[in-house]
């Protein structure tokens, strides 16, 4: 079966051959386990993935905060809750996926080897949404006592680099 | 036993006249940053991105005045007068004016918070370094956990005033600089040269009131349960913010650094930041939603720092 599996990846099978094989995939969880590896296995080979990614990204949700569901919270919330926190999984993924290709392969090493929690706290830019919270945190800062209206650029600085885009 | 006890205590009065100097010094700056007058050029500089800005720092009868403007990239002005500060925002055709409510918590560099400073951070000085013409002593606060940044502060010798700044992250490297490229430190400054200049830009300006008034929101049912060491609740508010009123805000600070969680209802939110952790400069900024509402926490601080206290905010039904 496995043998069939992957001269289909390999895109070795005729039409009537594949026939069967998306039904049985979709019944039999080992075969997609082992569809996952073979397209893994070949992904790596053509460099485009570091290995053990099915690993990372089971790690990385087990690593996901545990949500204290407050009280009041209706059913759609939670759903779009989970919805959010997966996409969030997904776009660390897909940053440490990008740190891994070739050239940076010290980054790679060195994001692989720590644990999930540091992994997951990769930041992204911060755009527009977040102009209002700085604008409204800057003058609390101490050394913004020192640095007068100084910081307010960090501000400034956002704004500009979201109209960029 | 005694000798032992006579020799801790003569390597602890080392340790202390170590950092005395750094103190003074750090004390120095704050007061020449609130005495002094002074017109300037500063770069910003974080990662890749760099951005000039004039600034104008008069010192008055009537408290500071201040204007900022940004010389590259898009134009923005941010001016100053005493409690109010004004940020003209032309993409957007809006002035924000936020107007200080508790006036208990500035000036931020008291002896009080000195002290807080030097019991998270070590303290010391280094070498006299040339900053924008000027020979400046540099003085570094090293933090004692992994909850703060380091810094690196450069002041003027004669004058104290603070000319270059530096953050650094948890491995050590520089991830933010401020510092001035040109300063004339006191003298008479021209009134004309503190009037906003992007008045002119649009002919209707949407005004944003932050209408900050002191709250507290534990009566509404939240709570911030972690407690971050050095960290000290400064004030609670509630504060008008991107067209939504009731925008709950409390900042907490070591002395340095400040971190400002932010509780909004979602229903009022237009655009959402993205959920988790983003950047800007030294800024860490980590939003989650907890019962209908948006928590995003703001700070010049490590990423674990903002994300600990937004994870442990919580809501119960008051």
């Amino acid at each position: 079966m496995k043998e069939t599996l992957s001269a289909w990846i390999d895109d070795e099978l005729s039409d009537q051959q594949a026939g069967q094989l998306p039904a049985q995939l979709k019944r039999d969880g080992e075969l997609r386990r082992s569809w996952d590896c073979y397209h893994l296995i070949g992904d790596s080979l053509r460099g485009i993935q570091g290995p053990d990614l099915c690993a990372q990204i089971r790690a990385r949700l087990d690593a996901e905060p545990t949500v204290l569901a407050p009280q009041r919270r209706s059913k759609p919330e939670k759903l779009r809750w989970a919805a959010l926190s997966m996409a969030a999984s997904v776009a660390a993924v897909a940053f440490v996926g990008w740190m891994a290709l070739p050239g940076t392969q010290q980054d790679s090493l060195r994001l692989a080897s720590a644990p999930a929690r540091e992994v997951r706290l990769v930041a992204t830019a911060a755009g527009e949404g977040a102009k209002d919270y700085l604008l409204a945190h800057q003058r609390y800062s101490p050394s913004s006592a020192m640095q007068g209206v100084a910081p307010y650029v960090r501000t400034v600085a956002a704004s500009r680099a979201s109209t960029r885009r | 036993m005694r000798f032992l006890a006579v020799l801790l205590l003569a390597l602890l009065a080392q340790a202390v006249r170590a950092e005395e100097p750094a103190l003074s010094w750090l004390q120095r700056m704050h007061v020449a940053t609130q005495t002094l007058s002074y017109t300037g050029t500063f770069v910003y500089r974080s990662g890749e991105q760099s951005e000039t800005s004039r600034i104008v720092h008069v010192v008055g009868r009537n408290g500071i005045r201040e204007r900022l403007e940004t010389l590259d990239g898009y134009p923005r002005e941010i001016v100053r007068d005493g409690d109010e500060v004004k940020c003209y925002l032309p993409d957007r055709m809006t002035v924000k004016v936020d107007k200080q409510t508790d006036h208990k918590i500035f000036p931020g560099l008291l002896p009080e918070n000195l002290q807080d400073i030097s019991a998270h951070y070590d303290l010391s000085t280094g070498a006299v370094e040339r900053v924008a013409g000027y020979d400046s002593r540099a003085i570094m606060l090293q933090p004692r956990d992994k909850l703060r940044y380091g810094r690196k502060l450069w002041a003027d010798m004669k004058t104290g005033m603070l000319l270059k700044s530096q953050t650094f992250n948890e491995e050590n490297e520089p991830i933010e600089q401020f510092a001035f490229t040109e300063i004339s430190i006191g003298g008479k400054i021209d009134d004309e040269q503190l009037k906003p200049r992007l008045l002119a830009r649009a002919r209707v300006w949407h005004i944003e009131n932050s209408a900050a008034v002191a709250a507290k929101l534990s009566v509404s049912g939240w709570s911030i349960k972690a407690e971050l060491p050095g960290f000290k609740k400064v004030t609670e508010m509630k504060r008008t913010q991107g067209g939504s009123a009731k925008v709950g805000h409390v900042i907490y600070s070591d002395g340095l650094a400040a971190i400002s969680v932010f509780i909004e209802p979602m229903s009022n939110k237009t655009s959402l930041p993205p959920p988790g952790l983003s950047r800007q400069g030294a800024i860490n900024i980590y939003s989650r939603q907890v019962a209908g509402h948006l928590v995003t926490v703001v700070g010049e601080t490590p990423a674990d720092s903002v994300r600990t206290l937004a994870e442990s905010v919580e809501f119960r039904t008051p």
